[in-house]
């Protein structure tokens, strides 16, 4: 049996390199882990905004590959309600289809996994 | 069993309210690195972390509050522990949720 | 018990590398295992032989080289990550066509998924920074 991983990703997106390599850890994990789940929180949940545009930045924009979470078998994909509401953002505006959560249900989620990796 | 632990001064980043939001029955905080600010005395942080007492067992990193020069201005009720009480800690939980 | 350690951020710009070695020591003192320690983001700066400190500082490179040495246990860089901080070993200053290399000895760099077979074989994991 392998440990249930469970990511935890609370930066925006591009202001750090965090969620970009985070993204990088999650697919490599769906490789060896039979469980592995994501969760998007605070402003992590801004990463999964929709027409992100970042040519001109002159950096990549991670968001257009979340799409291949589902092809690396990362179903379990979560995203805090309250965080999304605080920012504005509803889930039709999100790139991915996402399970809301509450806070307070957040502790059985990371208590349903063996380990948690935070970004 | 979650053993929470912060590291950031509660006034730089929202990991202490955060970790409020989440923490369940049965978890523990442990204040380590600039964490430890929040288990200051008279701040305005000092009624939220009484209230988080009353619930839950909160730790602190002897050597970061020492680091520091917070002995004595540390919340009674807030435990303090050495590396050694820290590896005993995350051996206790069952697992650790860092709030970097 | 087994444990895996993250470690995620430079000793120049945090004290989370200073904090996961004074982990490292009292687990070993408890007679705990250390299985692997990861280095991923800016933690990968840890493994750079060219950090040049002032004599009064701990070379965190060279205390992890030491416990490492001691105790028998890994010390993995993330090998993508590293490369994109221009923290190279031989193999890869070869490939690239690089002068020079600054990987610390006793460092590895490694794919993440060294990170993730460690995990499955530890009881315990935690990260700093």
């Amino acid at each position: 049996m392998t440990k249930k991983v469970l990511f935890i990703t609370r930066s925006a997106p591009h202001g750090h390199a965090k969620p970009r390599e985070a993204l990088a850890a999650m697919l490599a994990a769906s490789a060896f882990q039979e469980t592995v789940s994501v969760l998007f929180m605070d402003d992590g949940v801004l990463q999964l905004a929709k027409h992100q545009e970042t040519s001109h930045l002159g950096m990549v924009n991670f968001a257009k590959t979340f799409n291949v979470m589902e092809l690396y078998e990362i179903k379990q994909v979560y995203a805090c309600a309250e965080s999304l509401a605080e920012r504005g953002f509803f889930t039709d505006n999100l790139v991915l289809p996402v399970k809301l959560i509450k806070y307070p249900k957040i502790s059985d989620l990371i208590t349903q996994h063996d380990l948690v990796l935070n970004f | 069993m979650i053993l929470h632990i912060i590291n950031q001064s509660p006034y730089q980043s929202s990991n202490l309210a955060t970790c409020r939001k989440v923490i369940a029955k049965n978890d523990s905080l442990l204040l380590i690195e600039d964490g430890v600010i929040a288990g200051l005395l008279n701040t305005i942080y000092t009624d939220q972390m009484r209230e988080l007492l009353t619930t839950h067992k909160v730790f602190a990193l002897k050597a970061d509050i020492e680091a520091r020069g917070f002995t004595n201005r540390i919340i009674t009720d807030i435990n303090t522990i050495d590396y050694a009480g820290f590896v005993d800690l995350v051996i206790e939980h069952s697992l650790t949720q860092s709030w970097n | 018990m087994t444990f895996t350690i993250l470690i995620n951020q430079s000793s120049a710009s945090a004290q989370a590398p200073y904090t996961a070695l004074n982990f490292c020591k009292a687990l070993i003192a408890k007679q705990q295992q250390i299985q692997q320690v990861f280095f991923f983001l800016d933690g990968v700066y840890n493994a750079s032989s060219f950090n040049i400190l002032a004599q009064d500082e701990t070379n965190l490179t060279q205390a992890w080289q030491q416990l490492a040495g001691q105790h028998k246990f890994e010390l993995c860089a993330c090998v993508a990550t590293s490369l994109r901080r221009g923290i190279i070993d031989a193999n890869e200053a070869q490939r690239y066509d690089k002068d020079h290399f600054n990987l610390a000895k006793n460092f590895k760099l490694a794919g993440l998924g060294q990170l993730f077979e460690a995990i499955n074989q530890s009881d315990r994991f935690i990260q700093f920074g």
